[in-house]
């Protein structure tokens, strides 16, 4: 059923951040939770109470999708869960991205910017 | 702890968001508060919990909230008013999201709010976990338990019961349909030897369907066949426990198959059990478990087809209900007893009672249940003075937002709103509560296992919380929220807007100070009561170790032997007993020796009748018989325990399998069956043979120090040979020291036998305060934590009170009253409400401590000593609570008090 990536926008911020994140690469809970805080500065901290709900919707949305659970290399004996973004996700991802860009190059919005965030 | 923890509130979660997500969110717990620990902050962990536990609620709630819309949606029958029922599930997610932002905003009040939540819910919790872990949950290990009923032989009022022959269990088990099947049990005392010397373990004898009845599975090999379970001496196999396994056979894979001796039998190893799984006795640990068949071999003095020695249980079968069950094994039950002609008190056994299979054998759980009543009894009261305290709280953080929720109004919030919002905050105070009160459970129950119980049996003791403590502790918690967040949040949500606006911070009321006030008498009075109760319990610990118990205690040393267990017959067990009484009476020392199949005050009776002929009238029933308690001692007995005879003389060695019957009685046997003239040369009948009185002994403690004390009978154990029996030694000196030379004595006879636990008397007495010794320790615990509770609300009432007289206390020092005068106005206010609840609290403790009557042995529930010197303390501890904020005005400037407001 493909479906259009547009309907999904705008994303939630955390939604972007965990499509951007596995963008790069396929990643455990963990890992996600680390890629997250340090792309967003700490601004976004992730915890298990609210990351799985995220990622439920994503599952169930089809922009992400499990993969193979699997030892982490730097995590001792036990296996982990990984997912990884879908080429709809992708997709997704990159009309967001596309969208925000062009909200940044409004000239009102850099004038905004240039006023209070300098 | 903190993963268990986790890992039980993930149980809080919808199941199918679990089963996909718990294994997850448990590493990813793991891992981040692995990094928690490492960083740098002061209390790490608590400053994770602190972050993770509000979302960790809000993402329970979001998730069910989520799985009641799926179902609204999908429901066929879709409800037209469907709006607004989503619009209020949508508005929940706000008001939780509020809510955390408010709690997370305000850390301190969060924190204190949750710590004294999380110490009374804490408090119930612990208790009623440690019930759940013995009565109510399913025994560990086991599957499928929910149909499974534990079935006893009793009386038809239930009073007094019977255990199970081998004939009439094999009737009940041919002829029972509301049961899809029956299983037997027996303890045994086994001695397992891989090679070498022998391991001493407890053992149950099973009936072939026992594993598969109860829902077992193997851990290793299998358990027993069917053939196993029909022919007597064919198949000599035993299973282990996980545990033994591990311990005394090195977790070899290989055992299984592998030649054992079991009593000095050769046996084959044939399965091992999962780990967890101890047995139906679960406190109990069973290590090893071999057929009934095999019961002769290992327990010879007991004859299959005739004596009442098993336990057992079964199965419902689909359909049927437990009443149906419990009338159709009385009907059979009453068949049997006509059918085989049973006489004597058997006949009298003829109503089955049916209970759940848990832990504990049902005529133990009553008892204990009890006990753990009175306890939860005293830890609600201590949730109880939490939530007031809490409430209290609310309320003063009420009047501090009045200005909030007036804005709020103004821009048009509904009163119901405000009310649902404030409510959210309080049941998310008490739900981070109940988390809290979880941890607290979890480290209160890994201290209770660790109190020592004076038993050289192998106990185990699991309380540590599970899903079902889970549940519990959140009801509990969201039952008091409610309650006590409700008043607070309308008295919040209820002042008109204007006048708040205008009015400023300062909200009073002549009312509003009465509740508080209120609210404070009412937490003194109950940590009183904790306090009083827990002083009785010391009172009657005190009073139990000055109990003259009829002989001397300490200096004497025990212990437990079974000479079958060693796979010896009478003949070679009489020798080795013959042989250690003389090794160990050379044992520098040692001053006396002997044997008796019963220690005193180990909470273990044995009972009997016998017939007397000549008794007095009223001393005996219409029968001619007499009930009595029994011992079997041996030559030196009354040497050993230090136990005066009266008059006549003590058994001897002289009292041997050829001499005439022979018994010492106690003195209050022999008052009541011959007040006149001497009981030296009567004697009675007891089953088949003439027993002969020689001596009197003094009267003595044997079962528990609170026992009225009953007719004792001792017979001469060299007249009546039983294999199992303890070895009773006086020392001169520290019977403790003897341990190391007795093992040396049992070795130099046999090297191969298993290791002796000797235990002083000392300690095994010390079980029948046990108790008293818990109760106080649990009731003290409770009741100082009541006592800080309160008196730290105490404090912050009078402090808030002189605060808001600062003016007042101004003038007061500015037209002349001195420091003390100030000292006392603000005390003074402080110890009326503490005498009040002085006055309160001991009217209600009077009452209370009724219930604890049956466990305080003489000590009166009114003991005016107890309630003087708690009292005392209680009001000491109270002029201090208000003595701190009274010295701070009375310090303060009266031009700057005079200037405030």
């Amino acid at each position: 059923m493909p479906r259009n990536p547009r309907d999904f926008l705008p994303l939630k911020p955390v939604d972007l951040q965990l499509l951007l994140a596995l963008g790069e690469q396929e990643l455990h809970g963990y890992g996600l939770v680390q890629a997250i805080a340090e792309r967003t500065d700490g601004l976004v901290s992730l915890d298990p109470g609210n990351l799985y709900r995220v990622i439920k919707r994503l599952l169930a949305d089809g922009l992400v999708a499990e993969s193979a659970a699997r030892q982490a290399p730097d995590l001792g004996e036990e296996r982990r869960r990984y997912y990884r973004i879908t080429p709809l996700g992708g997709r997704v991802a990159g009309q967001e991205v596309r969208r925000l860009q062009a909200l940044v190059n409004l000239p009102s919005v850099r004038a905004l910017a240039a006023q209070y965030a300098p | 702890m903190s993963e268990r923890v986790f890992g039980l509130l993930l149980y809080c979660f919808p199941p199918g968001f679990r089963r996909r997500f718990g294994t997850e969110m448990r590493a990813l717990f793991r891992d981040q508060l692995r990094d928690a620990r490492t960083g740098r902050a002061p209390v790490p962990v608590v400053r994770f919990w602190f972050h993770l536990a509000p979302s960790l609620v809000g993402a329970v709630l979001l998730e069910w909230r989520d799985v009641v819309l799926e179902r609204l949606v999908s429901s066929p029958i879709a409800p037209p008013p469907f709006i607004p029922r989503e619009r209020m599930l949508h508005s929940l997610t706000s008001d939780v999201r509020l809510a955390i932002r408010m709690l997370r905003k305000n850390p301190v009040f969060t924190l204190i709010a949750v710590l004294v939540i999380a110490i009374g819910s804490g408090a119930v919790t612990t208790i009623f976990s440690a019930m759940n872990a013995i009565v109510l949950r399913p025994l560990p290990g086991t599957h499928g338990t929910e149909r499974l009923v534990d079935i006893e032989r009793r009386s038809a009022d239930y009073s007094e019961g019977t255990t199970a022959s081998y004939d009439y269990f094999t009737q009940l088990r041919e002829r029972t349909r509301t049961l899809d099947g029956i299983a037997a049990w027996t303890k045994v005392s086994l001695t397992l030897a891989d090679r070498g010397q022998g391991n001493a373990v407890y053992g149950n004898m099973v009936s072939g369907n026992y594993f598969s009845l109860l829902g077992v599975r193997p851990a290793l090999g299998r358990f027993f066949a069917p053939d196993e379970d029909r022919t007597p001496l064919t198949h000599p196999v035993v299973v282990v426990s996980h545990g033994f396994w591990q311990s005394a056979l090195g977790s070899d894979s290989g055992a299984i198959g592998r030649a054992v001796t079991v009593n000095g039998n050769p046996y084959t190893l044939i399965g091992v059990a999962p780990a967890g799984f101890r047995g139906v006795f679960s406190p109990l640990r069973v290590d090893a478990w071999v057929p009934l068949m095999m019961q002769q071999q290992l327990r010879s003095t007991r004859d299959l087809e005739d004596a009442a020695w098993l336990r057992t249980f079964g199965r419902l079968a689909p359909g049927s209900s437990v009443d149906q069950a419990r009338q159709e094994l009385t009907a059979l039950t009453v068949a049997y007893i006509a059918d085989r002609g049973e006489r004597g008190g058997n006949r009298d056994y003829n109503t089955i009672r049916l209970s759940a299979l848990t832990g504990l054998p049902a005529d133990a759980r009553e008892g204990f249940l009890g006990f753990m009543q009175l306890l939860l009894g005293a830890a609600a009261l201590v949730l109880l003075i939490a939530s007031v305290n809490v409430a209290s709280m609310l309320s003063a953080r009420a009047i501090a937002r009045q200005r909030e929720m007036a804005v709020r109004v103004a821009l048009g919030a509904g009163r119901a709103r405000l009310v649902r919002q404030l409510l959210t905050e309080t049941m998310m105070l008490f739900t981070l509560g109940a988390i809290g009160g979880m941890g607290v459970a979890t480290m209160a129950t890994a201290a209770l296992e660790q109190v020592p119980i004076p038993t050289d049996a192998a106990i185990v003791l699991e309380l540590s919380p599970d899903p079902r403590v889970l549940a519990f502790a959140l009801a509990i918690s969201l039952a008091t929220g409610l309650i006590f967040g409700l008043s607070p949040a309308l008295q919040a949500s209820r002042k008109d807007v204007t006048a708040q606006l205008r009015e400023g911070s300062t909200g009073s009321g002549t009312r509003r100070r009465l509740m508080s006030h209120a609210l404070i008498v009412g937490q003194l009075a109950m940590s009183l009561v904790l306090l009083v109760g827990a002083g009785l319990f010391l009172r009657a610990l005190q009073g139990g170790q000055k109990v003259n118990p009829g002989f001397q205690i300490a200096g004497v040393a025990s212990v437990a032997f079974n000479t079958e267990a060693f796979g010896y017959d009478a003949v070679r067990g009489r020798a080795f007993y013959e042989a250690l009484r003389e090794s160990v009476r050379s044992i520098p020392g040692v001053e006396a020796v002997s044997f008796t199949d019963r220690l005193p005050l180990a909470l273990s009776s044995s009972g009997a009748t016998i017939d007397v002929d000549d008794a007095v009238n009223g001393a005996v029933d219409r029968e001619g018989k007499v009930s009595v308690q029994l011992s079997q001692v041996d030559a030196g007995f009354f040497d050993v325990l230090q136990l005066p005879i009266r008059s006549g003389r003590a058994i001897s060695s002289t009292d041997n399998a050829e001499s005439p019957r022979v018994a010492v009685i106690n003195e209050t046997m022999a008052r009541r069956l011959w007040p006149l003239g001497t009981a030296i040369g009567r004697s009675f009948r007891f089953g088949p043979e003439r027993v002969t009185v020689v001596g009197v002994a003094q009267d003595a403690k044997y079962d528990h120090l609170a026992e009225a004390t009953p007719s004792f009978v001792y017979f001469a154990s060299a007249q009546n040979w039983r294999p199992d029996r303890w070895l009773v030694v006086r020392s001169a000196g520290d019977a403790g020291a003897l341990a190391a030379a007795i093992e040396r004595a049992v070795r130099a006879i046999d090297p191969l036998l298993p290791r002796p636990v000797v235990m002083t008397l000392t300690q095994t007495t010390s079980i029948s305060l046990l108790p008293q010794r818990v109760a106080a320790l649990v009731t003290g615990v409770l009741g100082a934590v009541g006592l800080l509770l309160a008196t730290v609300g105490l404090y912050g009432l009078i402090a808030y009170s002189a605060n808001r007289r600062t003016r007042e206390i101004g003038i007061r020092v500015a037209l002349g009253a001195t420091r003390s005068d100030v000292l006392a106005l603000v005390v003074r206010e402080g110890m009326w409400l503490a005498g009040l609840g002085v006055v309160i609290g001991v009217v209600l403790a009077g009452a209370a401590s009724q219930l604890l009557r049956s466990l305080l042995f003489d000590t009166s529930p009114l003991d005016v000593p107890t309630y003087a010197v708690m009292s005392l303390l209680f009001i000491a501890v109270a002029m201090l609570a208000s003595y701190l904020p009274a010295r701070r005005a009375a310090s303060a400037n009266p031009a700057t008090a005079l200037r405030s407001d």
